[in-house]
């Protein structure tokens, strides 16, 4: 809206920030969870004085480093980048309102990166006890990591009572805080388990090993019970319009909802299944098979989270176009084009053509002319009086759709560019 | 002076004074600036030995085996400093900051794939050192780094002058064409040459107080003349620098405004300092002392040149905002609680390199 747009051709901005968010969450809840599985083996190992279980522990630790010191941290500067260039009007929002609880967390974060260096490259050169109480650290940085993060990211789908407060801990201790820490700590703990598989896969047939995916299959298992109880109160917490999203037949998440939940129950029948009953069974498939369903799991729960809270960026207080419910008044008496700097700024030699500014202020960060939820096919066949009609019936908005939102004259002009068109694909 | 084009501002107040975020932006930028300069000058330095050696066993290759050593902490800890004033310059500067990203947004994303590259490409070079370490390896990660720099640079200029913008969303005008765009590039290459060098002698020569080496009074050598040769240049750089910058920007630093005035006579004096200390050193492995001295008196030339870098900014900035005047709400308890968390967190961090560096020590 004030800023000059980011367009994302065939995809859309939201994709781009969804897969950044997407694989950058899975290397964070993998480094909370396999932190924990790591240090925990190694105290088990050094107690029991265990060679198998230390060099699983060892092994996994190398690649946890590769992983989250690198991709991990690499895609968390990448959220920044891609949520500056989509929605600035609204990480500027989030930046004034949290900027101390990001600055905290970024201190979790040079923690858990300066622990997970010397955890690494100090095994078996110092003490058992002071490796071990460095891996406690590096768990801990990276946990209070997700227990600060967690409060910015839930705010924007429950901001609660900071709608009318605007106070930093009635954004950050929202409805949806607690349900979204449990279940995000469930997701780590999975996570941990089904990669441990993965790893034990790959290892040698020692006596040591199937007896370590039984104990890996209780990680798991104990993360899907924590995503099942933090998901069922999540649900039950979001607002009303945003179940209306998820839950009912034929809307808009709820083919995501059920292939999420296929996965969690297949995996849950995977993990009881080779970890208990048929051990012997146990092979790389298995841990393969796992992680993709794990992966399918947390990717659709992330899905639902982040398109839940259509039409706004920040729920109840600004649209995904960057204009605050705020505003909109003012802007449907004065037009939509005051606040839209950048909507008359077009390449040299194209013609300024008021409809489609109003395009550009309103219409275009979602939506494409052929592309990614093209308009052209949309409108097709539509005169400037019939989509003028239909235009003013969007005022009220409808779900997942902002309201359209300026002066009668600019919605005349948008409905004038919708028809010039020309109706159907390129 | 208000430009159409220029954002409004968030609504929202500023969660503590500006003055604060303003200091933290230039204190977290100064240390990410220190890690920056050790990775991009090394990389480049190593790449160039390595290349230029003729054999697997030959000293320029051994420089490579010095610098990766650091290279993957260096890298790491230049990405996590760096998230620091991403955020506080998105708190003061959004207005600039988000429209300069988005202008060049590809550009800009570009960014982290090469420094995914880069970063995977110096542990490809780590896990070759069996055979002597591939160069090849290096090069890739120092051109990375190398277009990274200049994509930092390019966004920095472009959040300066929001005069160009329209003419350049409308391609009217290049991101690149702004007379301080070059120099300013070589000046942050350069400075990091010059740190990157000696910081490889400062670790060649506390390496042969710990284990004599007849290689080491080389590579302390290579890097000072690096350091030496960078700072020099640097010198010539500095005043193309100033000459090309705006009329109303240049006559404030040299003399206009005495604050200013004082960060850039400082800056070109510590500068000279370091240049004078480095001429002087004939044998790195015996002048512990002014080793010692020229490493200060470069990291403080740093330290002044990250002021007058802030100063210049608010130069630039100063008729369309005003740091101060920007509407304050302070979240006191929260701010109470990063200090004390940020105190915590240096204090673990602290005791972990205290710890591991003892029993270290013990075991040789």
């Amino acid at each position: 809206m004030d800023y000059p747009l980011f367009l994302v051709p065939h995809i859309g901005g939201n994709w781009l920030i969804g897969v950044t968010a997407i694989l950058h969450v899975i290397i964070a809840h993998f480094a909370i969870g396999g932190g924990l599985l790591i240090v925990v083996t190694e105290q088990f190992a050094a107690r029991r004085d265990d060679p198998f279980r230390m060099e699983f522990a060892r092994k996994q630790s190398v690649l946890l480093v590769l992983l989250s010191t690198v991709l991990g941290a690499l895609t968390g500067v990448g959220i920044w980048f891609t949520i500056g260039l989509v929605h600035p009007a609204a990480t500027a929002a989030l930046i004034h309102s949290f900027v101390w609880g990001w600055a905290i967390e970024w201190v979790f974060f040079f923690v858990e990166i300066a622990a997970a260096l010397l955890y690494v490259g100090t095994w078996n050169t110092i003490s058992r006890q002071t490796h071990l109480r460095i891996g406690w650290i590096y768990f801990a940085a990276a946990y209070l990591s997700l227990v600060v993060i967690n409060g910015i990211v839930t705010f924007m789908l429950t901001p609660g009572r900071w709608i009318e407060t605007r106070a930093f801990w009635d954004g950050f201790f929202n409805p949806t805080y607690w349900p979204s820490l449990i279940l995000r700590t469930g997701i780590a703990l999975m996570l941990a388990g089904v990669y441990g598989w993965l790893v034990a896969g790959r290892m040698n047939d020692d006596p040591g090993r199937l007896p370590l995916v039984r104990h890996l299959s209780g990680w798991t298992l104990a993360g899907i019970v924590l995503c099942v109880v933090g998901f069922a109160w999540w649900q039950a917490n979001i607002p009303g319009e945003a179940r209306d999203l998820i839950f009912p037949a034929g809307s808009l998440l709820h083919r995501t909802f059920l292939t999420g939940l296929s996965a969690l129950a297949l995996l849950t029948l995977l993990t009881v299944t080779i970890g208990y009953l048929a051990l012997r069974g146990f092979g790389l498939t298995a841990g393969i098979a796992a992680l993709i369903l794990a992966a399918v799991f947390f990717g659709s729960y992330e899905r639902i989270r982040e398109a839940a809270r259509k039409p706004y960026v920040i729920h109840g207080y600004m649209y995904s176009s960057g204009i605050r419910v705020d505003e909109v008044e003012r802007l449907n008496r004065d037009g939509i084009l005051t606040k839209a700097r950048w909507a008359g700024v077009a390449p040299a030699g194209s013609p300024a053509v008021k409809g489609e500014q109003v395009f550009r202020a309103q219409c275009q960060m979602c939506h494409s002319l052929n592309g990614y939820l093209a308009i052209r096919p949309l409108v097709a066949g539509q005169d400037a009086e019939g989509l003028t009609a239909f235009l003013d019936a969007l005022r009220g908005g409808r779900p997942g759709m902002p309201p359209i939102i300026g002066t009668e004259e600019e919605v005349k002009a948008l409905a004038a560019y919708l028809a010039s068109l020309g109706g159907g694909p390129k | 002076m208000t430009i159409l084009q220029l954002p409004a501002l968030d609504p929202a107040p500023l969660p503590a004074p500006a003055w604060l975020f303003h200091l933290l932006l230039v204190l977290t930028f100064f240390i990410h600036v220190l890690f920056m300069n050790v990775t991009l000058g090394g990389t480049v330095i190593a790449a160039l030995h390595g290349l230029l050696a003729k054999s697997g066993d030959a000293p320029g290759r051994r420089l490579g085996q010095l610098v990766i050593g650091f290279l993957p902490t260096s890298i790491s800890f230049t990405i996590t400093t760096g998230v620091a004033p991403l955020l506080f310059i998105q708190v003061l500067y959004a207005q600039f900051f988000y429209p300069a990203t988005i202008l060049v947004g590809w550009i800009w994303l570009g960014l982290l794939v090469l420094l995914l590259a880069g970063y995977y490409c110096v542990y490809l070079y780590k896990y070759s050192e069996g055979a002597g370490g591939v160069p090849a390896w290096l090069a890739i990660s120092g051109l990375c780094f190398l277009a990274i720099a200049s994509i930092q640079t390019l966004v920095n200029v472009l959040q300066l002058t929001p005069s160009r913008w329209i003419a350049i969303a409308t391609g009217g005008q290049s991101a690149l064409a702004d007379p301080t765009m070059l120099p300013r590039l070589l000046h942050f290459i350069l400075g990091s040459v010059a740190v990157a060098g000696l910081f490889i002698a400062v670790l060649a020569v506390e390496k042969e107080h710990r284990r004599p080496d007849s290689l080491n009074r080389w590579l302390a050598q290579q890097g000072m003349r690096w350091a030496l040769i960078a700072t020099a240049l640097q010198v010539v750089d500095g005043f193309w620098f100033l000459f090309v910058l705006p009329r109303s920007v240049q006559a404030a630093v040299m003399g206009g405004q005495a604050s200013e005035t004082t960060l850039l006579v400082s800056g070109i004096a510590l500068g000279l300092l370091t240049l004078i200390l480095l001429s002087r050193i004939v044998n790195p492995i015996q002048e512990r002392w002014l080793m010692r001295g020229s490493a200060v008196s470069l990291v403080l030339t740093l330290f002044s040149m990250v002021m007058l870098r802030d100063a210049i900014r608010g130069l630039y900035l100063a008729p369309f905002t005003r740091l101060q005047e920007l509407p304050t709400r302070t979240q006191v308890d929260v701010l109470i609680l990063f200090l004390v968390v940020f105190v915590l967190g240096l204090v673990t961090v602290g005791w972990m390199l205290w710890t591991v560096g003892r029993q270290r020590r013990a075991v040789t």
